[in-house]
């Protein structure tokens, strides 16, 4: 039974720093149409850079802030720069982030020298602590409550907010949006900085459980997007309740059937996808 | 292109083929073999993204089927190399009649998610079944099969010659798939699919047909590969060898076949010898297809597109009028920027 919660837990925090990534890609993909095969090299590069500045300064708070920060500018950068040029074509839209994979894949490979990194948890987070019987690790728990705390954030944000109006009429008619007067592409950059913010922010996170290594950027990217297609495309919902999925059945199975470990995400999402095409929530196409 | 331009570039083409193990030694000859072959592969997604507009994110699968396939075979079953190759063809081809009627049900993003998918659990399958696949290891020293053949293909001029057969029978398959009426149709499902089914097409029949035509090529190419290496194992499926394809499908020009044929001839030699003297191939790689794309929109086949109608351009503008013909390029341009 401990065993048990202890990899439902494992599986639901996981979940959530992989819908840190979800959240960023369904408003990625929702709003600007844009395959970003590129979105795991935020995570990679975030916690590597993470990593760098709390061994140099100790704080874990400042890591993971200049984190996200440095990766929010490279993605404003790289969608203002480059993105922006290659709108609504898949397919030059998939080689353009797959060559940005691979030069930001090679850059953090010449900075690091490929090492795996380990975060060390901050104070306030490590160790566990009980209800009754169980032991709950806290900075899984936390982990946990971010991932729920970022769900209602965007929730609130979609549903009261101005940004979240232009968010919502954009996914629906872009072109309607620009012709009311709204710049789209800066919304666009905006939205997308959000998005590589959100991924830093889960590299260092991720980086106190998981560690970060060389791979890590292809690896939670086909995950992503793994989620976003179980959950279907441009629903936060689905984003959501996707990553829960995708994050308890892929640390189950790395429980109990590790030879099936790696598989099991593709094993789930064949089957939903002959149940339903689309996913769970996604928009009939 | 004019058929001048056209019967040109062929002969020139089958000169250098021809010409290939004369002026090459073994290494060299090696990587154009490696080259054909992968080309082979190339094209063979190209009917699948360019052609039919199905992204097809999974198509080492095949690739890898037919490899182990042919392995198997010539380690345990014949000496026949043809029975090696036909029994490659044949799985790669049931392999992609099960997988295409899974994936067809999905489009666009989710194709490409789902044939990821499968490609992966069927990855996962081989690195598990370690007694068929060799797992983790792979299958290595698998002996060329040389029976059936006049010629010896141990060596390395032998074996480019075996190839070079391959590579002009998939070359006709694939031409004879895209320019008929079967072509035609994929081509319309590829832009208006609504459109054709209100004509009355079964589109999914068309699209299954073109995934099985496509995959069977890959397993031929797979198998080529395998007896070229005399090695396989699970990479030769895996996420990398699909991605490099559908890389080189776009860099060269998606729907075009000489597209990426070109791309292919050239890259895989270029990735040879730069991963010879640089380690940082994946850096190199990255930049050329971000400046590639953003150059070339549509590939390495744009750069003939525009050639072909700045010609046409200069021709017209003799006081025809406004109103210019537009070339089936131009439309087809049209076509791919609308989507």
């Amino acid at each position: 039974m401990l065993g048990f919660v202890d990899t439902l837990l494992g599986g639901v925090a996981f979940g959530m720093l992989l819908f840190l990534l979800a959240a960023g890609l369904t408003l990625i993909f929702g709003l600007m149409d844009v395959v970003n095969v590129a979105h795991g090299s935020f995570y990679l590069l975030g916690a590597y850079l993470g990593a760098a500045v709390v061994v140099a300064t100790g704080s874990f708070l400042l890591g993971l802030g200049l984190a996200t920060a440095v990766m929010a500018l490279l993605g404003y950068a790289v969608q203002r720069g480059l993105l922006q040029y290659v709108p609504s074509d898949h397919l030059r839209q998939i080689l353009l982030t797959f060559g940005l994979l691979l030069v930001l894949g090679d850059i953090s490979l010449i900075i690091w020298e490929g090492r795996t990194i380990l975060i060390a948890q901050p104070e306030l987070l490590s160790g566990s602590f009980s209800i009754g019987d169980l032991t709950l690790p806290k900075y899984r728990m936390s982990l946990i409550g971010i991932g729920f705390l970022i769900a209602g954030l965007f929730w609130l944000i979609q549903s009261r907010t101005r940004l979240g109006l232009m968010i919502r009429a954009g996914v629906d008619d872009p072109g309607m949006l620009q012709a009311v007067g709204t710049n789209i592409y800066r919304l666009f950059a905006i939205v997308f900085a959000i998005g590589a913010g959100l991924a830093g922010f889960a590299g260092v996170m991720g980086a106190a459980v998981l560690g970060a290594y060389p791979g890590i950027d292809l690896e939670i990217a086909i995950l992503a997007f793994a989620v976003i297609i179980i959950g279907g495309l441009g629903s936060m919902k689905g984003a959501f309740v996707g990553s829960l999925l995708v994050g308890i059945v892929d640390t189950f199975a790395a429980a109990y059937v590790p030879q099936l470990a790696f598989i099991a995400i593709f094993i789930l999402m064949v089957a939903v996808l002959v149940w339903r095409p689309t996913g769970l929530y996604g928009r009939p196409v | 292109m004019n058929t001048a331009l056209k019967t040109g570039s062929t002969l020139a083409a089958f000169a250098a083929i021809v010409v290939m193990p004369f002026i090459l030694d073994g290494f060299y000859l090696v990587l154009v073999t490696e080259a054909l072959i992968m080309a082979v592969f190339v094209m063979s997604l190209d009917i699948l993204i360019g052609y039919s507009g199905l992204y097809s994110f999974g198509h080492a699968a095949f690739f890898g089927t037919g490899a182990y396939t042919a392995a198997i075979l010539a380690s345990r079953v014949t000496e026949n190399i043809w029975v090696c190759l036909i029994g490659a063809v044949l799985a790669s081809l049931l392999l992609s009649c099960v997988f295409g009627l899974v994936a067809l049900r999905t489009r666009g993003p989710y194709f490409l998610l789902v044939t990821l998918a499968l490609s992966q659990v069927l990855w996962g399958i081989a690195l598990n079944w370690r007694t068929l696949t060799g797992g983790d290891d792979g299958l290595a020293g698998v002996a060329r099969p040389t029976g059936g053949v006049f010629w010896d293909i141990q060596n390395a001029t032998g074996y480019y010659w075996l190839t070079v057969l391959m590579f002009v029978f998939s070359v006709l398959l694939l031409l004879l798939t895209v320019r008929s009426p079967f072509g035609y149709a994929l081509k319309g499902i590829r832009d208006e699919e609504k459109r054709m089914r209100a004509f009355g097409y079964n589109t999914f029949l068309y699209k299954y047909v073109a995934f099985v035509i496509a995959g069977s090529v890959a397993g031929l190419a797979g198998a080529s590969f395998v007896f070229l290496q005399n090695f396989v194992n699970v990479s030769y499926m895996g996420t990398h060898m699909s991605a490099e394809s559908m890389v080189l499908v776009i860099l060269g020009g998606a729907g075009t076949l000489a597209g990426p044929l070109v791309a292919t001839l050239i890259w895989v030699p270029l990735e040879s010898v730069v991963s010879m003297y640089s380690d940082r191939w994946m850096l190199i790689s990255g930049v050329i297809f971000i400046v590639a794309i953003l150059l070339l929109p549509r590939g390495l086949a744009g750069i003939f597109d525009r050639i072909r109608r700045r010609r046409r351009r200069v021709v017209k503008a003799d006081g025809e009028g406004a109103m210019e013909s537009k070339s089936e390029a131009d439309r087809e341009g049209d076509h791919h920027a609308e989507r």
